[in-house]
């Protein structure tokens, strides 16, 4: 507990790979409503914005999107050496089953970002009940608060047990 | 690296830490939470204050008072999730951005008048949900077009209310 939550990240036992997934309609950022979306300037500025910060804290970051839901679901299945996963689904969110169903034969730790805060349309995501964590509604800075939440929690070897 | 190296802004926010009923066995698990916290809001450059309690009128009375000189709320309402309509309505009286935190993607799941009412949610990473949804909330405190208080344009949302995807 002393050692401050940057000791605790910059770890020389093991440099993690994660997956950056983004799915139906992220290409589009930049073009979307700036009240939900925010500032930010286009996907590719979200994708190197979490790769450099995963860099600064020695993590590997693999980024990875489509518009096509087939695309996701073959990229967690051929994702052998990835240890977890953040996905920004977009829409699927709502019903994307073949992806959740993929996720849960990879039977590695998955967290789900949202930029907005999606139970405020009153609904539950498909993904809640199978992934590790959820974030939603800090627009993209949840991306990096759950980078480095997930970090931080693997190399404590909280997230194992999945 | 350090966490405060993720920012492009130095304001000294003040964020308080609420813990409901029922959260105490949890939090005593990780050993001193308040240090931890206070570990992680000095290398964020931040402010924080943790308050627990079993009463949901005593969590209802240190918001009342907490208000003027808080930016910004983690909340995990433990047993009151699905029914702590009291303190919701302290959380929404308070126009202050709100994130519910949740140790297990398990509680997100349950029935819960918190998460669909509250700004945003970080659930699921064990203690570190906490840390998550601090470096997010203060990220975002430090814009301007965001939760900054003191921004003025069509995006911000520092008065805490969600966007609906449906609005």
């Amino acid at each position: 507990m002393n050692a401050t939550i940057s000791d605790s990240l910059n770890t020389e036992t093991k440099r993690w790979k994660i997956a950056l997934l983004n799915g139906l309609n992220m290409t589009s950022l930049g073009q979307r409503d700036k009240n939900v979306y925010g500032t930010i300037g286009s996907l590719q500025e979200l994708e190197d914005l979490v790769t450099e910060t995963g860099a600064k804290f020695g993590v590997d970051i693999v980024a990875f999107h489509s518009n096509h839901e087939g695309d996701l679901v073959d990229f967690i299945e051929g994702a052998a050496d990835i240890d977890a996963f953040m996905i920004n689904p977009g829409g699927l969110w709502k019903f994307g089953e073949p992806t959740r169903i993929a996720f849960e034969q990879a039977g590695k730790p998955f967290v789900e970002v949202h930029f907005a805060n999606i139970y405020a349309t009153g609904d539950k995501s498909v993904y809640t009940d199978s992934a590790l964590g959820t974030t939603m509604g800090f627009r993209h800075y949840g991306y990096l608060g759950t980078l480095v939440g997930l970090v931080a929690g693997l190399n404590q070897g909280l997230f194992q047990s999945r | 690296m350090k966490l405060s190296d993720l920012r492009n802004n130095d304001t000294s926010w003040r964020i308080v830490v609420l813990n409901g009923p029922n959260t105490k066995a949890a939090i005593d698990s990780i050993g001193n939470f308040n240090e931890l916290l206070h570990g992680w809001a000095d290398e964020l450059g931040v402010e924080i204050d943790h308050f627990q309690s079993n009463h949901e009128g005593k969590i209802l009375e240190y918001i009342h008072a907490n208000v003027p000189t808080a930016n910004g709320f983690l909340v995990n309402p433990g047993g009151l999730t699905s029914v702590g309509e009291s303190l919701r309505h302290a959380l929404k009286d308070s126009f202050r951005p709100t994130s519910v935190v949740h140790f297990h993607n398990a509680e997100l799941g349950e029935p819960s008048i918190f998460s669909p009412s509250v700004t945003c949610i970080s659930s699921g990473l064990d203690y570190f949900s906490y840390l998550s949804g601090l470096i997010s909330l203060v990220l975002a405190l430090d814009d301007m077009d965001f939760l900054n208080p003191e921004g003025n344009s069509a995006t911000n949302r520092s008065h805490g209310t969600p966007k609906s995807l449906f609005v």
